[in-house]
């Protein structure tokens, strides 16, 4: 990789000498720094994070909270905050981020699900109810069913009151269609298994502390022929898509961030956990290892992989 | 001998006629053709407890199972009322106690079901002519395997227009063609076509247009029980009898022109021939 690194460098270098642009020079400095720690992040941690890590002396097994090891019960909680401050502002970052690209991704999503009258969707991670929301209006738009079910699923209540208070302005408001629950992924023993034809989770697998367990239990509550859906940032493969993207991401999203939500933390936070997610192919292998059945890839990248729609059927 | 043949045609390569030959001169007599052939009807009826010959899916999943090739034949029924499209997969999967949205195993829709009827009927067609053929000449027997197939397509002819539309979508293109190239090989082959020049591929393309055509017609015949369209077929058949013959003409014309230019250079000392 640093040849790479160096190659561009030099790349670089020849036009800022025609500028002579400092702030140009300072943000690629820092985005140079970033891609190198991008490779460093799966090998080494932080060095005074690692001696932190000894002062905890804890035997508890630890995860990763963007590129900062944390104990795997931190995890949870740190999340909760970032989704916390973030809630009321978070559609309005979306599609500030995404330059309303997200909405494209949803949209195909509910598009591949293709549901018929009286699908009955769990959808997980639900937060401000988009997937909800375009499933109820497929179904109504499409077959003229109003039969349709979904129930809304988030670990945090903040999320879920901003997807009630979205859904109290439409005809959808207080029918049996939607419901809302506040529980954890990894755990849904609120709900009896084989009891759903589609299970979805919209970035939000990335967020949990163990993937694994979210398919198990997803696995679990599929009705046999079922569908898990995943739609979850990914790797960009094209290489110079791949540096443009990894330039948005750390040099502009959090900037976003703190001009819109005033928390550059929680979105440095974002930008961080999605390069911590697997990669597309690993992913379907983790689909698949949970049981489920694959067809082809398993996987459709949506805008160069940045992000990718995950599928398995519970066969 | 016979597996290794018809595993070629399955896989449903058009073999180049050179190693088509070897295959042929190791084939001992057309004794041995039959005897293996019963052969291995026997040995697929073994194979498949079920009567109805299930072709595996065309994407297949991993791991595999036959539960979506099972999907695909119940839905078959439900093509006339809905047509080539999710939902006549969606109700084939109701049928066999799946929800609606299982069509997402066949991320392709319509052209997934299409694909499987195509190789379901050809498969269908090789077995229920395969020992019939006794006695017949090659072309009663190209017209037995016609009528055959087209007999197979009779059921969704109403809808068959759309399945062509599907098929022509450019991105469907492929599997069209490679589904019409391993039907006429197939039909070529158990008329005991056993040439290996260029009328291999001139026979197969005439083959080609003939059943197309002829299906074509089919989609617009309103005769009682299609006879348009086997009269349609006689009258192209016959035509293709004349046609054949100027192709012959052709390739011996083309043959001693290049012969004689050949000559005719180096006779002037152009080129070493």
């Amino acid at each position: 990789m640093f040849p790479r690194i160096h190659l561009k460098r030099a790349f670089f270098f020849r036009q800022i000498r025609t500028k002579t642009n400092h702030i140009y020079n300072n943000s690629l400095q820092k985005y140079y720094s970033t891609s190198l720690r991008l490779q460093q992040v799966n090998t080494t941690a932080n060095f005074s994070e690692q001696q932190k890590n000894q002062h905890d002396t804890s035997q508890e097994p630890r995860t990763h909270f963007g590129f900062k090891s944390v104990p795997e019960s931190m995890k949870e909680t740190l999340v909760g905050q970032v989704f916390e401050n973030v809630a009321t502002k978070y559609d309005l970052m979306n599609d500030a981020m995404s330059l309303g690209v997200h909405r494209l991704w949803k949209d195909h999503t509910i598009r591949t699900m293709a549901p018929g009258p009286g699908t009955k969707l769990l959808d997980v991670a639900g937060g401000t109810g988009d997937i909800a929301m375009g499933f109820l209006n497929y179904c109504k738009e499409i077959h003229g069913d109003t039969s349709a079910q979904v129930k809304l699923l988030d670990i945090n209540p903040k999320m879920l009151e901003v997807g009630k208070q979205r859904f109290s302005k439409t005809p959808h408001h207080n029918t049996s269609q939607v419901t809302f629950e506040v529980g954890n992924a990894e755990d849904l023993s609120s709900i009896p298994s084989n009891s759903y034809d589609v299970y979805t989770i919209a970035f939000g697998i990335r967020n949990c502390t163990h993937i694994d367990r979210v398919l198990h239990e997803a696995f679990r509550v599929l009705k046999p022929g079922g569908r898990f859906m995943c739609l979850e940032f990914g790797k960009v493969q094209n290489p110079l898509i791949s540096s443009i993207y990894n330039l948005y991401s750390f040099q502009i999203i959090p900037v976003i961030g703190q001009v819109i939500a005033s928390d550059r933390d929680s979105y440095q936070y974002l930008v961080e956990s999605i390069r911590q997610f697997p990669s597309q192919e690993q992913f379907a292998q983790m689909i698949m290892n949970s049981g489920f059945t694959i067809v082809g890839d398993g996987w459709e990248d949506l805008t160069f992989g940045i992000a990718a729609l995950h599928s398995g059927f519970k066969l | 001998m016979f597996k290794r043949k018809t595993s070629c045609i399955y896989q449903g390569r058009i073999i180049p006629p050179n190693i088509w030959r070897d295959v042929l001169s190791k084939q001992q007599n057309t004794q041995n053709f039959t005897s293996a052939a019963e052969n291995l009807e026997s040995e697929n009826s073994v194979n498949e407890q079920n009567q109805q010959n299930h072709t595996p899916p065309p994407t297949p999943p991993n791991p595999p199972n036959s539960i979506p090739a099972d999907i695909l034949q119940a839905s078959l029924p439900f093509v006339n009322e809905y047509g080539w499209t999710i939902d006549a997969l969606s109700q084939g999967a109701k049928k066999l106690g799946y929800p609606y949205i299982s069509h997402g195993l066949f991320p392709r829709g319509g052209a997934e079901l299409i694909d499987y009827f195509l190789e379901d009927s050809r498969k269908k067609m090789t077995h229920e002519i395969l020992d019939k053929m006794d006695g017949l000449k090659v072309h009663q027997k190209i017209r037995f395997a016609c009528v055959t197939r087209l007999n197979l397509t009779k059921p969704y002819i109403r809808k068959w227009p759309e399945a062509l539309a599907i098929m022509a979508q450019p991105n469907n293109v492929p599997m069209s063609i490679e589904h019409l190239a391993k039907l006429v090989d197939d039909m070529w082959h158990l008329a005991g076509d056993k040439s290996a020049d260029m009328n291999w591929y001139s026979k197969r393309a005439i083959l080609a247009a003939i059943y197309t055509s002829t299906e074509l017609y089919m989609t617009q015949d309103t005769s009682p029980d299609f006879t348009g369209t086997f009269q349609f077929l006689n009258r192209r058949l016959q035509d293709s009898a004349t046609f054949g013959s100027l192709i012959n003409e052709i390739n011996t014309f083309v043959d001693f022109a290049a012969k004689s230019t050949f000559g005719i250079l180096s006779s002037k000392g152009i080129g070493r021939f």
